[in-house]
């Protein structure tokens, strides 16, 4: 047995690695972002220039709101897509409804780029949405609707993170005693009823989590923008990775990943706390 | 006739959970369907809720069939075993849930719940939420959301189950005295044979899958007619034997006298069944020699338990009416007990 010194000592170790591998590098961003360059060196003179510069911006603003908005949209359309996946797999039985789950997971064993590349072979102008809507006759011919632009970034980013929306709702759908659509039935409920009043509220904890992965993963994402969005996709992730990687000026975009965080962490916070007053 | 189940059958994969059940029910009796797990009552409970389709026989409800007809259409409700109470609401949204959705006049609603809620002793909790509640409570809640909308029938699946003894036995009461108040008719399950003795009006006791013994409680308990029943109703002492003319057993312990044995044929291997409390110290026209193993001191009563002189491995439990001045006997020593044959009975063996 090892001793209470010694065991103190074990677990600091094991609670300090996540905080020094996430707590560390994200400080050191911060704190970047309160530098300048100059001639890309980074100058550390404690400057709030930077955000200054950002919000007095209205290219760099708009870009960021229109990111938000972007991500919003994907958040509804997973959400639209998801919701009812999720609802169907729930009221499978046995085999069936696993053998549905795991379908439903797949994706999350696939690489990243791997699916991004699919997805756009799949939108392109000889792609299979063209071809299948040419052949069904409501398109005339291939449309470039579906690729480069803005539209593109949105289909691709709710069918990528479609998995983290379907399996918290589908969680949460699962948490739901089987004896609470009974009572519901007993009471005179019909399906629509169970659905609105019970299964509907009961899932809004999952539906939040899901709405929060697919809001905060499409925030951060600027691969997908990049691959598909052409020059109308343009969003906030693009800008502050031009900002490592084109313009060297990391001060500038360590400050717009700084904003970026803050806002993810706020809606962190704003959903745990829409899902805790909730009693379920 | 209010309710009837008729020749019903439900098979759940390979096993026949319900051979054929059949049952009447009266209008606003409390009957209780008695039996251990695995008895098949909860399904019967299930059937009659509509929550499970019978694979066979009919369900009658005021001469009308009702075996296919859906649970949300049947004018039954159900307080369900954990509850079941819908967690994102509160207590008088609990309750209101059956009008609403079954779209009654919003007003006559409210009044209907408020009268509920003052009924089952809730009023001043309708804006709680069940998590708020203890668990004396939510079971009111349970059975004010069952009792809204004014049922013909309410069914309940063991509802007392996961309550301690005390407030068990406060509930039984409560539950009861609603009952007489509502006169609805309250199909009660249960496996708790005190439970089903305190508060039924009859008792369906059920084994396998079969009805047992369908009675009034002190029927089941003074008149057993199976084995089973004889057994599973308090405490019995059952000592084996064979029917003999002139209304005797013929027992290890000696040819015994009954009441009657009506039905059964004498040469018929039979249990004698005598209550503990129906055996007294002393010599009558049963005698049977025994030995004190152990006295037991239970307050109102105290408990002895004797081992047959003629055949040791029988044992007698006698309980006795707790006297201070009386004189008891002291473990190992010889003593007659005796009964009046008017209280033993025989039940097939």
């Amino acid at each position: 047995m090892p001793t209470r010194g010694l065991r103190g000592l074990i677990f600091a170790a094991v609670a300090a690695l996540p905080a020094v591998v996430i707590l560390v590098p994200l400080g050191s961003f911060l704190v970047m972002s309160v530098a300048r360059a100059e001639k890309h060196r980074i100058i550390y003179d404690w400057t709030l220039q930077n955000y200054v510069n950002f919000l007095g911006n209205w290219t760099y603003l708009s870009t960021f709101l229109g990111t938000l908005w972007l991500c919003l949209e994907v958040v509804l359309l997973s959400l639209i897509v998801g919701y009812p996946i999720a609802w169907y797999i729930w009221r499978q039985k046995s085999w069936k409804r696993y053998a549905l789950l795991q379908l439903a997971a797949l994706p999350l064993f696939m690489s990243y780029i791997v699916k991004l590349y699919t997805l756009r072979s799949m939108l392109g102008l000889n792609g299979l949405v063209n071809q299948a809507l040419v052949s069904l006759g409501i398109l005339e011919q291939p449309s470039q609707v579906f690729l480069y632009n803005q539209r593109a970034v949105l289909i691709t980013m709710t069918v990528i993170y479609l998995p983290y929306v379907v399996l918290p709702i589908f969680l949460s759908l699962e948490r739901i005693p089987r004896s609470l659509l009974q009572a519901s039935t007993d009471l005179g409920a019909g399906g629509w009823d169970t659905f609105r009043r019970v299964v509907l509220p009961l899932s809004m904890p999952g539906t939040i989590a899901g709405a929060l992965f697919a809001f905060v993963l499409a925030l951060g994402d600027f691969i997908t923008p990049q691959m598909v969005g052409g020059t109308t996709g343009f969003t906030i992730g693009r800008v502050i990775f031009s900002q490592f990687g084109l313009a060297f000026d990391w001060p500038f975009g360590a400050s717009m990943a700084a904003i970026l965080l803050l806002v993810a962490l706020l809606l962190i916070v704003a959903a745990g706390y829409a899902a805790s007053r909730r009693r379920v | 006739m209010s309710l009837e189940l008729r020749k019903v059958r439900k098979v759940y994969g390979s096993i026949e959970v319900l051979p054929s059940f059949s049952l009447e029910i009266a209008d606003g009796e409390f009957l209780t369907l008695l039996g251990p797990s695995g008895s098949g009552k909860t399904t019967v409970l299930r059937l009659i809720g509509g929550f499970a389709a019978a694979d066979g026989g009919t369900i009658l409800f005021e001469g009308a069939d009702i075996t296919r007809l859906p649970a949300n259409k049947r004018p039954f409700n159900t307080v369900f075993q954990d509850y079941a109470l819908f967690p994102h609401m509160t207590v008088a949204q609990n309750a209101g849930y059956g009008p609403l959705v079954q779209r009654r006049d919003p007003v006559k609603s409210k009044k209907l719940v408020d009268e509920t809620l003052e009924i089952v002793g809730l009023t001043e909790f309708r804006d709680r939420y069940p998590a708020q509640l203890s668990g004396g409570q939510r079971q009111r809640v349970a059975l004010a959301r069952a009792m809204v909308c004014e049922p013909r029938v309410i069914l309940l699946d063991e509802p007392l189950a996961a309550l301690d003894a005390g407030l068990r036995r406060q509930m039984q009461l409560f539950l009861k005295q609603t009952q007489r108040r509502i006169r609805t008719t309250f199909v009660f399950v249960t496996h708790d044979q005190d439970e089903a003795i305190t508060m039924s009006d009859r008792i369906v006791v059920m084994d396998q899958g079969r009805l047992e013994q369908l009675g009034t409680p002190k029927e089941l308990y003074y008149q057993p007619r199976t084995r089973f029943v004889a057994g599973f109703f308090g405490d019995n002492n059952l000592i084996g034997g064979t029917l003999s003319v002139a209304a005797r057993v013929e027992t290890p312990l000696g040819s015994l006298p009954v009441a009657a044995a009506d039905g059964l044929s004498p040469g018929t291997s039979v249990l004698l069944a005598v209550r503990p409390e129906a055996l007294r110290l002393g010599n009558g026209e049963a005698a049977i020699a025994a030995d004190v193993e152990e006295i037991v001191f239970g307050g109102a009563s105290t408990r002895l338990l004797l081992r047959a002189s003629a055949a040791p491995h029988l044992r007698l439990d006698v309980r006795l009416a707790s006297d201070f001045r009386a004189q008891m006997p002291e473990v190992g020593q010889r003593v007659t007990v005796t009964y009046d044959p008017a209280d033993a009975v025989v039940v097939p063996a």
